[in-house]
């Protein structure tokens, strides 16, 4: 499996900084969705807190990834290899791979309404057999990655035509940004420019998402 | 026209109507109260039941819903509950 990224050595820390804020956001949301789900038992409310708490899993096991290179790197730029990473870095990696994966199916799952759990079963094996079964498994799981938040992103755009509520808006931006960052992700190895742009979309993305957290704990 | 209700809206007009009428009532009150019809009014009831929002007894003669702890709560949380759930694309 070679696939790499030329990320700049100065961007080391700032990533991880970021990574931890974003596992910060997604599991605040995740909690504010299971203690909403303790009142009203609503199925949908809960899976919504299961792929914010996946989601939130992967960037922590991202951020340790991107903690463990910083610890070894020292070089101005340096190429970071799966090939040439071993055990933790694996590991590390494939988690974060399944758990993100995971938190977009189920995403994408709750947003289109679907309700049987063999459908769920179905897109979960799909996505990750993809994954696995690819020699480029990095770029194969950022292009799933696009293609499951260009979905999740026309599902609140469709949510949004039909009640035009303004709360509904910002979450479809947050999407939209987070679909924009997987798209600069795919790039990334061959122009490193991408990996810190991306960085910075799903930066604004997540501070959306907060904002409109903080502004629902308010009401 | 009033638009249509969705589900949380519904079910917080019928826990409404419990409490309203000091935390029991009869089922024929809750049709009347709640504009759903008497199939649609079981369901929710029995829904609402399943989640310990109210539980079912008996007072006098015939059934009386009473709204439970938890359904006083869903009341007082409801605006919160219905931002994030429309935010999130979860109303139905």
């Amino acid at each position: 499996m070679h696939y790499s990224y030329a990320i700049p050595h100065w961007f080391f820390g700032f990533d991880i900084g970021m990574e931890i804020l974003f596992a910060i956001i997604t599991c605040l949301v995740a909690v504010f969705a299971f203690k909403i789900n303790k009142v009203t038992k609503e199925r949908k409310i809960w899976l919504l807190g299961v792929a914010f708490l996946l989601m939130g899993l992967s960037y922590i096991f991202l951020g340790g990834i991107n903690y463990w290179f910083a610890q070894i790197a020292s070089e101005q730029f340096r190429e970071v290899s799966i090939g040439e990473i071993q055990t933790v870095g694996i590991v590390g990696v494939y988690l974060y791979m399944i758990l993100f994966t995971s938190g977009l199916v189920t995403l994408a799952y709750l947003t289109a309404g679907m309700k049987k759990g063999k459908t769920y079963y179905l897109l979960f094996g799909l996505s990750l057999l993809v994954i696995a079964s690819s020699f480029y498994k990095l770029i194969t799981f950022r292009i799933l990655a696009v293609f499951l938040l260009s979905f999740i992103a026309y599902q609140y755009f469709d949510d949004y035509l039909k009640n035009k509520k303004k709360k509904e808006f910002w979450i479809l931006l947050s999407f939209t940004i987070l679909f924009l960052s997987s798209v600069c992700f795919i790039f990334s190895p061959v122009y490193y420019p991408a990996y810190i742009v991306g960085h910075l979309f799903e930066l604004l993305a997540y501070i959306i998402m907060l904002v409109v957290l903080i502004k629902t704990v308010k009401k | 026209m009033s638009k249509k209700r969705n589900k949380l809206e519904i079910i917080r007009d019928i826990l409404e109507v419990i409490k309203n009428k000091s935390g029991k009532v009869k089922p024929t009150h809750i049709l009347y109260k709640s504009n759903l019809s008497h199939q649609m009014m079981e369901l929710y009831l029995m829904e609402l039941k399943e989640k310990e929002l109210i539980t079912q007894g008996k007072l006098g003669n015939g059934k009386t819903y009473f709204i439970t702890q938890k359904g006083i709560d869903y009341l007082s949380q409801y605006r919160m509950i219905s931002e994030f759930t429309q935010s999130f694309g979860l109303a139905e």
